[in-house]
């Protein structure tokens, strides 16, 4: 059966599948008639979105005999695992490349798509092109849609930390609004950081709240037979949720940064990132389903708990036009466009990701979350062989890096292989952000030949164009 | 089959007057129809019906009826689809229910080839069995690497990828079994699709047919003119008839008549109430009302069958009806068994209607002095108050803003100001609908003089003009046909790029929508040039604003869509439901609830002079209106005819001003007007001031030093403020977006539907109202408000402000009890108001 919505049994149940009985809706699944799909080896996602480009030639994709005028100064490193290299900035990341599988071969097949950051930002989100007829849900949405949650008190689908930057980037789509991602917000580096609306307000404590909620359970008696009703019983069912969340010790507990052993929290790293980092795992850990970080160092921040500000950093993500090898900011006299970076191997830039990234992995894998979790590290585009006369490097679509892990994705792999300058994918395999998507769906074990059907009854496949990476299972 | 016989049945059907049957039916006795056929081919065939009636009571036996030939060389009969055997004339009687009737048939031309049309049969064919539609090959991008056109809307698309593509394996014309598209829908090979194919049954004896022929897919350059369903219109089915079968006829451009009963395509609406064979064999279910549809090629019709089920214990209890709205929603609910609810309370009543029209709570002042009134006819006078105030007029014009896409972004310099005065002003005055839609549709000039011209700054493109007009003015969701055919109606790519040509010469340049005299619309695929829609053929398009005849077409009385997509506009906005639902989907096979109230409602609307207001209070009249949301078991189960009252959540709006209302942190709207008057006199008074200071030589500088004095900018600002509303949501047609009213499903205003407000409850909602700072912020607030007031006094004021009634002794003393054991009163008062904001009865209208 086809996963219908319409308008009448449009209720948005994003956070819980707690009324899957009452709307039928929510978390019905694909196991009935002939279908292809196998059980997923994952049961949530990880998706480490870094936004902006990173360059894969500074990083994963190393490539020492490039012409010495466009060749990267970061030497590449041995890793782990004999016969892979990455670049020095990846040295922390190198301990644990047995545990990663590194595609090297992704593509844009048409460019002109996905070529600027707001739209290559939305198809990473929702992993097809943008522009299409009807415009495609976040995958992390209808992955909720799909499949709920295993964690009642928590969102099923979040974004760490979410900010204005996303709102057109990241889409709910036909899907009923409450699929959409739910974004904490703030920097987590803060050291009074807290989660709002997930705690109750200043000066409600839990005593008090529940007063409210006996004297609420007494009064709300006006309207008999309001049980009939579909609307009011879904609400009745979200008001007791809502409650849960609210005063639940594991909703707090799971986005309690602070309560995290002062070495772990290190670890990560004492920066936004790392901490983001960190928040993604102790959601997982949850029982979340889905979460994404997509996370820049802000210019005024904390480290270790103080003010720290990182001055002409105004909007440090990886789109280096301008400077990419500055030490500092990368505001260069008639540069432009990639200003209010950071160079991509200071602190705020590779510093705290290759910190941050093996840190996650090496956690992830000592608590047993890698069994079951797929974890994507992405990125809209690479960027380009030549550096430019700002020193710096435009984007790239015709080549760059994703790496994988957890959920069965094999460890100590390579997948594909670009040229020497790293501009063009040499491999016979090359993949797209369409099989991105097709991956994680096929992981997860959601049947992609059962459509979702939208209000006006359009059947919509999921990642219609792309195949799941094969090395990846 | 020659076109005799088909004529034969369209004056019959002509002549039938009210069973609507497409044959005669005598009083008493047995009937069938067509009586006379003529086969002209070896594979024709006409499927025959047969009825017996009693009376006024009819029900088909076709199936149930033992069919005999006079000469079985002739014909054969199965189920009463006679086909040809051999040349020459039988007569064929049919026997049931003791009854007997004959036909006569004639067969000519058995000996002459008769090839399978490619574009008549073969692609009927792959739509019939599935494999052209959207979830299967009929998919933008198909599947398995085979596509087909959508419904087989485009037969070259099919020719394509049937013969040309696939090297020669789909469709293999020496080995005609081996070919793909017979071993793949047989399962003989592997398919996802499933087995789609019976051998033996017509569609397969066509696909391998067409291929052992050579698979000719030449295109003949003749249409499918009409389609003609036997019986159409409306029917009931009384328990122990539960069977119908349907006869298609299609009727092609060349004056060819060919009956495809055995190739169209049948859905059923309602498949729980009535479902439908691959043979256009109805069974009915259960009670409801479904609506078959029937598609062949681009055609689609639609037959409605109601389900008539004894209820046990169901007992048909009159009411007073008060109007033609409560006559004829009583006789469906009558007639499919449900019973009414009561009418509501009167506070139920004054906060339902207060709601509905003003948008806003009525003041716990009018509630109270409501429910005390004596007055006989106090609820007609209170809608007639309320529809004179000027809070529905802002209220209803926020509705309209909301489909047409009011926003400073999308009309930027102040032309959603403009508009929005425009769109109330409208109301206010009460202008006829036609007249509206004809100025809207019609403006040009300067966009900050000519405001309904902004309606076309919103949507700038010819694609956009031409989706959300028609979903607006003719509930049509056009948008499917702009790249194929529409999957569930008649709308095809010509009507798009029709209506499309409409708006090609309308053009926004330097601040002025003007009209050119180029611009043309295309058909994507024919790349024929599109003639406009609406537009005369003799009316010279060089010369003439495109739009106007459209605009006159789309007004005229008799127009399809116009008057009834606004009475069930109006109709969904009282009701929380529409006739027809969704209120912008009107098509064959979304067919209204109840198809004779909504054709009264439209006739009305036209005979009043497309007077808007007189329909809210018609509708606001009636006792179908006023009935009580209390279902009862032997209504419950009703969700379409309006047997009761359905419970709905406030709109983000409406919940942001009633959480003011109870709190009492907004302005009173009764007595806005006398504020104002204050702030002008208070404004006269500063300016006079300044004159007599003056004196009457400097004038003008007095008027200077009032536009400078702080005072003035105050009371002016506040004038504003007052003017505008500032204060509410409902009362402004584009209310700014908060995280509250967002999270609540306030649309922001990207599409034309009103499926982009969402009305339906979420976890983030129970999260604003449970933990939320808007609306907390208003709790504290109203706690100063409430906090001088006597326990007994604030506990009353609180439930009239909130439920406009009384509280009942449990509520009473609760609430008293827990007022009176607090430790800390002014915390107690908010815990109280928060509790009142957080019921279900204050967060659905009801």
């Amino acid at each position: 059966m086809a996963h219908s919505i319409n308008r009448r049994s449009f209720l948005g149940i994003g956070l819980g599948s707690a009324l899957s009985a009452i709307t039928g809706v929510a978390n019905a699944t694909t196991s009935s008639s002939a279908t292809t799909a196998k059980a997923g080896r994952a049961k949530r996602v990880l998706v480490i979105f870094e936004q902006g480009g990173v360059s894969h030639l500074d990083t994963w994709d190393p490539k020492p005999d490039a012409p010495l005028e466009h060749r990267s100064p970061f030497k590449p490193v041995r890793t782990k695992v004999d016969g892979i290299q990455f670049t020095e900035l990846l040295s922390k990341t190198a301990k644990v490349a047995d545990k990663l599988s590194i595609v090297r071969c992704m593509t844009q097949p048409t460019p002109g798509i996905g070529n600027s950051h707001p739209k290559g930002s939305q198809y990473i989100y929702s992993g097809e092109a943008p522009g299409g007829p009807v415009e495609m849900p976040d995958i992390s949405s209808i992955v909720a849609h799909r499949m709920g949650t295993e964690a009642l008190y928590l969102p099923s689908n979040i974004l760490l930390p979410g900010t204005d930057e996303q709102a057109a980037m990241s889409q709910v789509g036909f899907l009923p609004p409450g699929y959409a991602v739910f974004k904490t917000g703030g920097n987590l580096a803060d050291p009074n950081f807290k989660v709002p609306n997930l705690g109750l307000m200043a000066g409600i404590d839990d005593r008090r709240f529940q007063t409210r909620k006996d004297l609420l359970s007494s009064l709300d008696i006006g309207l008999v037979n309001l049980g009939r009703h579909k609307d009011a019983e879904a609400m009745t069912a979200f008001m007791h949720q809502a409650e849960d969340m609210l005063t639940n010790p594991n909703t707090r507990k799971a986005f309690d940064i602070q309560a995290e052993p002062m070495t772990v929290r290190e670890r990560y790293g004492m920066g936004h990132r790392g901490q983001c980092y960190l928040m993604a795992r102790k959601l997982i850990e949850s029982g979340v389903r889905f979460v994404t970080v997509d996370v820049r160092e802000p210019m005024n921040t904390f480290r270790d708990g103080k003010p720290v500000t990182f001055g002409g950093g105004g909007n440090m993500n990886w789109d280096h036009h301008d400077a990419i090898y500055s030490t500092s900011h990368t505001n260069v006299p008639n540069g432009g466009a990639g200003a209010g970076r950071f160079g991509i191997a200071t602190w705020p830039m590779m510093g705290s990701l290759d910190l941050a990234f093996s840190a996650l992995i090496e956690d992830m894998s000592q608590r047993g979350l890698l069994d079951d979790t797929l974890v994507c590290f992405v990125t809209e585009f690479g960027r380009t062989p030549k550096i430019n006369d700002r020193q710096g490097r435009d984007h790239w679509t015709n080549a760059f890096s994703f790496a994988f892990a957890g959920a069965g994705v094999p460890g100590g792999q390579v997948v594909g292989s670009t040229d020497r300058d790293g501009g063009f994918i040499t491999s016979s395999m090359a993949y797209t952000i369409e099989d991105y998507g097709a991956t994680i769906y096929e992981k997860l074990g959601i049947d992609r030949s059962k459509p979702i059907m939208t209000p006006t009854n359009r059947p919509i496949y999921l990642a219609s164009k792309g195949r799941a990476i094969p090395e990846l299972f | 089959m020659k076109q005799i016989s088909a004529l034969c049945i369209s004056l019959l059907i002509s002549s039938m007057g009210t069973t609507g049957f497409g044959q005669t039916v005598p009083n008493n006795g047995l009937s069938i129809s067509p009586p006379h056929i003529e086969l002209t081919s070896k594979r024709d065939y006409v499927q025959m019906i047969v009825t017996s009636s009693y009376g006024k009571t009819v029900h088909d036996v076709t199936h149930q009826a033992k069919w005999t030939c006079s000469d079985q060389k002739v014909i054969r009969a199965v189920n009463g689809k006679v086909t040809a055997v051999g040349n020459g004339s039988a007569t064929i009687s049919v026997q049931a229910e003791g009854r007997t009737t004959k036909a006569t048939i004639s067969v000519t031309g058995f000996s002459k080839p008769d090839p399978i049309s490619f574009k008549f049969e073969t692609v009927p064919v792959l739509t019939k069995q599935g494999c052209a539609t959207g979830s299967c090959h009929g998919s933008p991008h198909g599947r398995g690497g085979f596509s087909l056109s959508l419904l087989g809307y485009d037969p070259t698309i099919d020719r394509n990828s049937l013969i040309l593509d696939g090297f020669n394996r789909r469709t293999n014309t020496i080995d005609p079994d081996e070919s793909l598209i017979l071993k793949k829908p047989l399962l003989a090979l592997p398919h996802v699709g499933g087995k789609r194919l019976l051998t033996g049954r017509t569609p397969c004896n066509i696909l391998r047919g067409w291929i052992a022929e050579g698979a000719n897919a030449s295109l003949p350059d003749v249409d499918v003119k009409d389609i003609e369903l036997s019986p159409g219109g409306e029917h009931t089915f009384h328990s122990p008839f539960v069977n119908q079968q349907l006869r298609v006829v299609a009727k092609l451009s060349d004056g060819t008549v060919k009956d495809v009963s055995s190739i169209a395509t049948y859905e059923s609406s309602h498949p729980n109430v009535a479902k439908v064979d691959a043979d256009g064999y109805v069974t009915a279910l259960s009670r409801g009302q479904a609506g078959i549809s029937v598609r062949f090629l681009d055609k689609l019709k639609t037959v409605h069958f109601t389900v008539v089920e004894e209820v046990p214990g169901f007992k048909w209890v009159e009411r007073p009806e008060v109007n033609f709205i409560d006559k004829l929603v009583n006789q469906k609910l009558k007639q499919l068994q449900f019973v009414t609810s009561t009418i509501c309370t009167d506070s139920e009543f004054i906060r339902r209607t207060t709601l509905d029209i003003t948008g806003s709570l009525p003041s716990p002042e009018a509630a109270q002095a409501f429910i005390s009134s004596r007055d006989k006819y106090k609820r007609r006078s209170l809608i007639e108050h309320l529809l004179n105030s000027e809070a529905y007029a802002r209220f209803w014009a926020l509705k309209l803003a909301d489909i047409m896409r009011v926003s400073q972004q999308k009309m930027p310099n102040g032309g959603a100001e403009r508009f929005s005065d425009w769109l109330v002003d409208s109301i206010r005055r009460n202008q006829p609908y036609d007249a509206f839609v004809r100025e809207l549709l019609t403006a040009k000039g300067k966009v900050n003089q000519v405001a309904p011209a902004n309606y076309f700054v919103a949507i700038p493109t010819v694609e956009e003009r031409t989706e959300i007009t028609s979903q607006i003015f003719m509930g049509t969701r056009v948008e499917c046909a702009k790249c194929h055919n529409h999957p569930f109606e008649t709308w095809t790519m010509r009507d798009y790029y029709s209506i499309g040509a409409v708006f090609a010469r309308t053009n926004i340049n330097q601040g002025s929508l003007i009209l050119t005299n180029e611009g043309e619309s295309y058909h994507p695929t024919t790349h024929e040039k599109m003639s406009p829609w609406g537009t005369p053929k003799s009316i010279n398009l060089d010369n003439t604003d495109r739009r106007i005849a459209f605009s006159n077409w789309l007004t005229q009385k008799d127009n399809p869509f116009f008057s009834r997509v606004e009475v069930n506009r109006i109709w969904n906005e009282l009701f929380g439901k529409g006739i027809v639902d969704p209120v912008d989907d009107f098509r064959s096979s979304n067919p209204p609830a109840n198809i004779e109230l909504l054709d009264a409602l439209a006739k009305e609307f036209v005979s009043s002079g497309y007077d808007r207001k007189h329909i809210v209070e018609i509708i606001c009249n009636s006792q179908t209106y006023q009935r009580s949301a209390q279902a009862s078991p032997l209504n419950t189960a009703d969700d379409t005819l309006f047997s009761h009252c359905k419970v709905r959540m406030l709109s983000a709006e409406q919940l942001k001003d009633a959480i003011g209302t109870v709190t009492h942190q907004l302005p009173n709207l009764e007595s806005s007007m006398e504020t104002e008057t204050s702030l002008i006199q208070k404004l006269e008074e500063r300016r006079s001031n300044f004159k007599s200071r003056l004196g009457e030589s400097q004038a003008s500088l007095s008027t200077l030093l009032t536009l400078a004095d702080h005072d003035s900018i105050q009371l002016n600002r506040k004038l504003f403020e007052v003017k505008n509303r500032m204060a509410f949501a409902t009362q402004r047609p584009y209310p700014e977006r908060n995280e509250f009213t967002i999270a609540f499903g306030q649309p922001k205003r990207d599409t034309a539907c009103t499926c982009e407000r969402q009305s339906a409850p979420t976890l983030v909602q129970a999260l604003e109202l449970l933990n939320g700072g808007a609306a907390y912020d208003l709790v504290l607030r109203g706690s100063v408000i409430y906090e001088p007031l006597d326990n007994s006094t604030l506990i009353d004021m609180l439930y009239m402000s909130a439920y406009s009634r009384h509280p009942n002794a449990a509520e009473q003393a609760t609430a008293m009890k827990f007022l009176t054991s607090a430790k800390e009163r002014k915390s107690a008062i908010t815990d109280l108001i928060w509790t009142i904001i957080n019921t279900r009865e204050f967060v659905f209208q009801h």
